[in-house]
């Protein structure tokens, strides 16, 4: 029952996305298509969007009811499994994953439908007076319908997935009493409710740059405007990703146990890669807004960031590669793989098609410009992902080629990673006090001599302070430097805003994020990703680890942490047993806390779990992994202390980055839909 | 449930789970230890620096049971097995080369989180800095090439192509037909 109901949305969403995809294209690009077909597109993919939820619901209806005659409930359902990672296993398994994917997708498209929504609205309204307007507004109400085409597109192929290869509704007959439960190391913590979400609304998001980079060239109309908007919504998919790849780190740390955040896994890669390109074009569509150049190559990275969206789902889904996340179901491997060649060779061929529409007007005159700082950042961000895509790929290239089993790791990733993240670091300092076009002399005299001051005597202090590695005394220095370009920009924006508007201190910042957030939001994310970087350098240099084993009323001593053991124990819960030990944990002396590390066996699977205890403070964490525990008498505990400092500042510096990325998208004030119609009105020039 | 047969339970279907899921990443086969482990780290016995090199040499070896983890990070009973190995060997006074070569003997190349830099593999440590210098190339030649035609005033925007016939047809339906 529930398993047709479910099917029979899928099915109607595909049918919407057909629909969406045809009316759209019409409008788009046909010599009569017009409003008709336009609003057709829109209601197809309002319905898309309904018929897609309505799946979801089945699903989540069929999950928390434990309908195992649906095949992915028998799949990854259990009836011990607590409600809660009930509900999100949804995203524990391939299917699930994947309708949970085209339900965003299908919300995006939506989304994207009812912001344009007034379109042909003020199109009426306005009647005769805008055929004067000529075809400028043509193209950008024909835009709409053609993204919407895109979309559709894409989603064609989601849906088709779910009614194929990836059906998640199939039938189990007769339907088993119980099912074995989600994967334990997704049931551990509930954090897992929080970062696979935020990275499906950041890879999903991509979808919609690309709809509108593929609409730009459909319809030959490669200015500036398109790009605009396309970067709007590249920010918003941007900062989920962001959130997504921090808030997976801190999911690691706090469920896998070794202490750390990222190991470079090929599945963390595959997050990251996007991620890398979303960044480069983020930076390089300003110097095609500004000055018209890079056309084809802000293109390509929309167009790669789709792509590399893509081949991560491929490697995560197909079980080409072991990792901690991989689904390890190979069927959709091929489906997948044929899709991302069609998309890279049909993007290819508009390029191509469209080369002519795509020269730059511009040149850039000068290396000490804002413009070549973006082209050197584009430059490092494009060869960190070549960098990290290589290193990825490799241990299955030579496989592949010569039958041989080697391994890419984090040693290899940490040594070539660390120079490129320190330029670009670097580079956050360079490239927002360099003045478009050129800089002269005095200008760069002014704009540097005290941020090189203040990072070359940052750097110093830490020397002097003790810090004798090279690395964490460059990142010092660099971000000191960083950090002072920063606040120099923010006090010369609000200098500005107060002597203009004569406004307070805090309504002078409010007017910087409302009239330029891109470029202060900007600013702000780049404050969270240079507190990121100190977290990562001082975290890495500086932990310490200990391993002993302890009776109860023994203490382990590590840095300025002690912890005592009080006792060991074991627990019986409806779907694991738990076996822990209670150690009472001081520092300095004081007592902090009682800290419950904990080794989780899961029945259904036969699998053991540690989790770890941990212990957070500004300053540094405790981390407390049990490691065994004395069969005899339960009696003993041996226990491994880790102790990282500064680690906190790693999601804190993610959660700035969030804010920035928010205050850059943030629709200040006014209506930002009814301003642009009123520019659009008042100056057709602009509307081009 | 007692404390002891609970954690017994759990012990006997840990021999269970290393069956039947030898790649998770953290098992609890330490637990069969007890405290009869030798040669902890940070035992007062052992020298700091020999667990400092012994912790080194750990992260650069992978733990053959675990994902993208190394002998160092692990909690697996193997990789705390690899780890005494290295000890042992570095405290017979052998070198980290020695050692490394032990274990690509016993597991192939595999094991080396960090490929050796020889055949193939060259490509991969060759690849990213050829792959900058070829980017730097480019950017650079464009930069140049920008300043030697420069001050020309080329940068005026581009006339957008929107005064193209079909599309004022388009629009002139559009709003006859709204």
């Amino acid at each position: 029952m529930l398993s047709t109901l479910g099917y029979a949305s899928v099915i109607a969403a595909l049918l919407a996305a057909a629909l969406a995809t045809m009316a759209g294209g019409w409008a788009g690009l046909s010599r009569s298509g017009g409003e008709v077909s336009a609003a057709l597109a829109r209601r197809a993919a309002y319905f898309a969007f309904f018929a897609m939820s309505g799946g979801m619901l089945v699903m989540e209806v069929a999950l928390l009811t434990h309908d195992f005659s649906v095949e992915y409930v028998a799949r990854v359902g259990s009836r011990e499994t607590p409600t809660y990672y009930t509900a999100i296993s949804l995203w524990s398994s391939l299917e699930g994953s994947i309708l949970f994917w085209g339900w965003i997708l299908a919300g995006y498209g939506a989304l994207f439908a009812f912001t344009r929504r007034r379109e042909f609205g003020a199109l009426r309204a306005a009647g005769e007076r805008l055929t004067a307007l000529g075809g400028g507004l043509a193209h950008g109400l024909r835009t709409t319908p053609l993204v919407l085409a895109v979309i559709g597109v894409v989603q064609l192929f989601f849906f088709g997935l779910l009614a194929g290869a990836a059906n998640p509704f199939g039938i189990v007959d007769p339907a088993p009493a119980n099912g074995p439960g989600p994967n334990p190391l997704l049931q551990n913590h509930p954090l897992m409710g929080l970062h696979p979400p935020m990275l499906y609304f950041g890879f999903v998001g991509m979808t919609v740059p690309f709809a509108f980079a593929i609409a730009a060239l459909l319809r030959g109309n490669v200015e500036a405007r398109w790009l605009r908007d396309a970067r709007r919504w590249m920010v918003a998919a941007w900062a989920f990703l962001t959130m997504g790849i921090i808030g997976g780190g801190w999911w690691s740390y706090e469920v896998l146990g070794w202490g750390g955040a990222w190991a470079w896994d090929p599945v963390e890669n595959a997050s990251f890669l996007p991620w890398l390109t979303a960044t480069a074009f983020l930076h390089s569509a300003m110097v095609q807004e500004r000055r018209g150049m890079l056309k084809t190559w802000n293109l390509t990275l929309i167009i790669s960031t789709f792509l590399l969206t893509l081949f991560g789902t491929f490697l995560t889904r197909s079980g080409v590669i072991d990792s901690v996340h991989a689904f390890t179901e190979g069927v959709i491997g091929p489906v997948f793989l044929a899709f991302i060649a069609v998309v890279a060779i049909v993007s290819l061929a508009l390029i191509g098609w469209r080369s002519n529409r795509l020269r730059a007007p511009g040149q850039v005159e000068s290396p000490a410009s804002r413009e070549s700082a973006f082209i050197l950042n584009n430059l490092l961000l494009v060869g960190f992902t070549f960098t990290v895509l290589l290193g990825t790929m490799w241990p299955l290239v030579v496989e592949a080629l010569r039958g041989d089993r080697i391994s890419v790791g984090p040693p290899y990733f940490d040594q070539v990673a660390s120079p490129i993240g320190l330029a670009l670091i670097f580079l956050m300092g360079v490239g927002p006090a360099l003045p478009w076009r050129r800089a002269g002399q005095e200008q760069l005299k002014r704009s540097f001599v005290w941020p090189a001051i203040v990072g070359a005597a940052a750097g110093l202090l830490a020397f002097a302070l003790g810090v004798g590695y090279f690395l964490p005394i460059l990142t010092i220095a660099f971000a000191a430097f960083v950090l002072t370009t920063i606040a120099d920009e923010f006090r010369k924006g609000i200098a500005a805003r107060r002597r203009i508007a004569e406004r307070s201190f805090l309504g002078a910042l409010r007017d910087l994020f409302a009239r330029t957030g891109q470029r202060y939001g900007g600013y702000i994310v780049h404050v969270g990703v240079i507190v990121i970087a100190l977290a990562i350098s001082v975290s890495w240099t500086w932990k310490t680890e200990r391993e002993m084993t302890l009776r109860p009323g023994e203490r382990l001593a590590i840095e300025d942490y002690e912890v005592e053991l009080i006792d060991v124990w074991g627990r019986e819960e409806p779907h694991r047993f738990v076996i822990g030990a209670t150690f009472a944990a001081y520092r300095n002396g004081r007592e902090i806390g009682e800290e419950q590390p904990r080794i989780n066996f899961y029945t259904a699977t036969a699998q053991n779990i540690a989790t770890p205890a941990v212990k957070s403070s500004l300053t540094s964490d405790l981390y407390l992994t049990l490691m065994a525990v004395d069969p005899e008498s339960g009696a003993h505990a041996t226990v491994r202390a880790i102790v990282n400092p500064g680690i906190v500042w790693l999601w804190i510096g993610g959660m700035i980055m969030g804010v920035g990325a928010l205050i850059a998208i943030w629709p200040w004030g006014r209506s930002r839909v009814r301003a642009a119609g009123a520019e659009l009105l008042a100056d057709p020039a602009a509307a081009a | 449930m007692s404390r002891v047969a609970c954690a017994a339970a759990v012990l006997a279907m840990t021999g269970v789970a290393l069956g039947a899921a030898p790649a998770a990443a953290q098992t609890v086969d330490g637990a069969l230890d007890g405290i009869e482990r030798p040669a902890a780290p940070g035992d007062p016995v052992r020298s700091a620096e020999i667990d400092q090199r012994t912790a080194e040499i750990g992260a650069t070896l992978r733990c053959p049971i675990c994902r993208q983890q190394s002998v160092a990070e692990s909690s697996a009973r193997i990789a705390r097995e690899m780890q005494d190995v290295i000890r042992n060997m570095l405290m017979e006074g052998r070198t980290a080369e020695e050692i490394e070569a032990y274990f690509v003997d016993a597991y192939g190349p595999w094991i080396l989180l960090k490929p050796r830099a020889e055949g193939m593999n060259l490509f991969v440590y060759a690849g990213p800095g050829v792959a900058f210098l070829l980017g730097g190339f480019l950017v650079a030649r464009r930069i140049r090439r920008g300043r030697s035609r420069d001050e020309e005033g080329r940068d005026e925007p581009e006339t957008p192509d929107h005064l193209r016939k079909a599309d004022r047809r388009w629009l002139e339906a559009a709003i006859k037909g709204s």
